[in-house]
């Protein structure tokens, strides 16, 4: 029987674990004449080579072999991997009733605010699709590093989730697809933004594109840079900001829940792009020179520019408690951020977020009420450990 | 008794003098002794026996802790008998989201002069805990501690001793910021064997959250990579002025890239002492 006074079974301290034996790494090399370095993990099974050595492991251009995932070296890229599978969520576990009622009724919305919503899903309906191409095309194949293709596996379906999102409220709202799916190919704004990034995934496409170059490098860091800090770490803010701002005010709370959710994720994504960018330039040191500096710098001043321009388009007379001068300095700050996060020097100095609310949408702890709306402070049950 | 007795009351356990502290005894026979509750009393309840024996009762049942999770937020108090579930956070219902701030906390830090915008800022960074402030006093951290930093057995000790005076269940919330099968099992059949009537909620916290943007610095919980000390020796390659922006005291958040949970498995635990 259960006693408080007992110690319960100490499996909390179990002693590290030993290894068996100790693996030597047999450097078959030197018979083999010059290394050969498989950098998709395509290339014909090398039998008998020796055994991973983590020193040996590199984001690009690794020596080791880009099969085998441990030993690890990048454990980051491995949390990341565990920290979105016990975030799993699916968009049809939210009630879209009250978004429904709301979109249908009469004086719901006003003609302004359907616009900005209509405008907003046009921009992520096919931005998600546009990431996910990126990942599986360009990045994937060029990322040496069995941890980081791990999550980039698990990033990857996460973006289908977030299209299967937009899929679920045009389906729920009974909205026109083909309006909302053909945005980019018809409103300016989104046309720009998504052009502007898909040049930098078009660069990667070439067949003779080598990240062993000084040139290929930056040319990869830049599209990083494009989805990662850019697409994913500053486009999506606006969306964010305008959709949450309709949910404080209970309106459209289901697709605001959904944002949230995939804000959640998107947090991460954006902090691996940081991560691995940053481990890039330390592993790299002589890609990231004054010039390149100046012109990430460049890319996000362009990037923030596009960003206003679309939150213009998108609320011309702006709306309840938000406004195209407050989406500039709010794009501002993020950018500042993101600048900070790859130990960059500001690009707009004394930038503030002119949303304080957001402290209560998003910075804080929520307890909700399990009987009124999906919970989101909780881990998926398969993610439960019984040690 | 100017409405009289229920109707069934009759044959009931209150007619027999049975009170709740008395049917402990029924719940262990049914059992076969699988009870561990404690039935230490102080006072003189014959008296009370015979008095319902002798009136009946009005009303068959007459007390329940009921949760109280919205009203509670209205009264400012915590819900039901629980501690806070953090000590600023959001409440977030059908009506909309709503800021609560623990008022009791920060009217102890006022009298200390810690109440500004750098304490406001931390406890949102911390996600509404003391623990990690170094400015808050140990006294304040032991007496603020959140339920998620309070090992969840003591809730339902108190709620196993508390039982005895009330003939209904109790509304009783469990926290575990990360639930693992083996703590899950442990806690519920401990919450069996000291005879709760029944448990409520268990609330867990997500893996990871989004990240925080009214903050005054970065909020740096999700980086992996420490880039300080190579950006230090490349400071000179980019002049950067703005830097001089951040000078709001700093957060130490060097031991927070893995947060460190409390394994309730572990008695010399400080936390859940």
């Amino acid at each position: 029987m259960l006693n408080w006074n007992d110690p319960l079974p100490a499996s909390s301290k179990a002693a590290p674990i030993q290894p068996r034996f100790t693996d030597t790494p047999i450097t078959l090399s030197s018979a083999h004449g010059e290394e050969h370095v498989n950098k998709t993990g395509l290339d014909g099974i090398e039998t008998g080579a020796g055994r991973v050595d983590v020193s040996e492991k590199r984001i690009i251009n690794a020596t080791a072999d880009v099969n085998q995932i441990m030993p690890m070296k990048y454990t980051w890229a491995w949390e990341k991997y565990l920290a979105a599978c016990n975030n799993h969520w699916m968009p049809t576990e939210v009630s879209m009733q009250a978004d429904i009622a709301m979109w249908k009724s009469r004086d719901g919305l006003t003609p302004d605010e359907r616009a900005m919503v209509l405008r907003n899903l046009g921009f992520f309906a096919t931005a998600e699709s546009l990431v996910a191409n990126n990942i599986v095309l360009a990045i994937y194949k060029n990322i040496t590093n069995p941890e980081c293709r791990q999550y980039l596996l698990r990033q990857a379906f996460e973006e289908a989730i977030h299209t299967h999102t937009f899929q679920y409220i045009v389906d729920s709202l009974g909205l026109s697809e083909g309006e909302v799916f053909n945005m980019y190919r018809e409103v300016p704004s989104i046309t720009d933004k998504d052009a502007w990034a898909l040049k930098y995934t078009k660069g990667l496409m070439d067949g003779q594109f080598d990240t062993s170059t000084t040139e290929g490098a930056q040319s990869f860091l830049r599209d990083l840079v494009a989805f990662y800090v850019v697409f994913e770490g500053m486009w999506f803010y606006t969306g964010f900001a305008q959709i949450l701002s309709l949910g404080r005010r209970n309106k459209l709370t289901g697709i605001a829940e959904q944002y949230q959710y995939i804000m959640r994720d998107e947090s991460i994504h954006l902090n691996f792009g940081i991560d691995v960018i940053n481990t890039i330039r330390i592993e790299n040191p002589h890609l990231w020179t004054a010039e390149f500096q100046n012109e990430v710098l460049g890319m996000l001043r362009e990037a923030c520019e596009l960003e206003v321009a679309y939150a213009r388009d998108t609320m011309p007379n702006g709306l309840l408690g938000l406004n195209i001068e407050m989406c500039n300095e709010y794009m501002h700050f993020i950018t500042n951020r993101r600048c900070d996060q790859l130990g960059l020097p500001e690009l707009y100095a004394g930038a503030g977020n002119p949303f304080p609310w957001m402290s209560e949408v998003i910075d804080l702890k929520k307890e909700k009420n399990f009987f009124e709306t999906r919970v989101t402070e909780y881990q998926t049950g398969g993610a439960l450990s019984w040690d | 008794m100017r409405f009289g007795r229920y109707s069934s009351y009759e044959g009931s356990l209150w007619s027999k003098g049975i009170l709740p502290l008395d049917s402990i005894n029924l719940l262990e026979q049914g059992r076969g002794g699988y009870l561990e509750q404690d039935r230490s009393q102080t006072l003189d309840w014959a008296g009370l026996r015979q008095r319902v024996k002798k009136h009946g009762m009005r009303n068959s049942n007459v007390m329940a802790i009921a949760p109280t999770a919205t009203i509670s937020n209205i009264c400012g108090v915590s819900q039901s008998i629980e501690p806070t579930y953090q000590n600023l956070f959001v409440k977030s219902n059908l009506s909309g989201d709503f800021t609560v701030v623990n008022p009791y906390l920060a009217a102890d830090l006022k009298k200390l002069g810690l109440w500004d915008e750098v304490m406001v800022n931390d406890l949102k960074y911390f996600d509404g805990s003391v623990q990690p402030i170094d400015r808050v006093p140990d006294s304040l951290k032991a007496l603020y501690a959140t339920a998620f930093e309070i090992d969840p057995r003591w809730l339902i000790e108190a709620g196993s001793r508390r039982q005895k005076w009330i003939d209904q269940a109790q509304s009783l919330n469990l926290y575990m910021a990360e639930p693992s099968g083996q703590k899950l099992d442990n806690l519920y059949k401990m919450a069996w064997i000291r005879g709760l009537k029944t448990t409520y909620y268990l609330r867990a916290m997500g893996k990871t959250h989004i990240e925080k943007t009214t903050l005054t610095k970065l909020d740096g919980k999700l980086r992996g990579v420490d880039t300080s000390a190579h950006d230090a020796a490349n400071a000179a390659s980019v002049s950067s002025a703005a830097n001089a922006s951040s000078a709001a005291p700093s957060i130490d958040v060097s031991g927070l890239a893995m947060p460190k949970a409390c394994l309730i498995l572990d008695p010399t635990c400080e936390a859940c002492q």
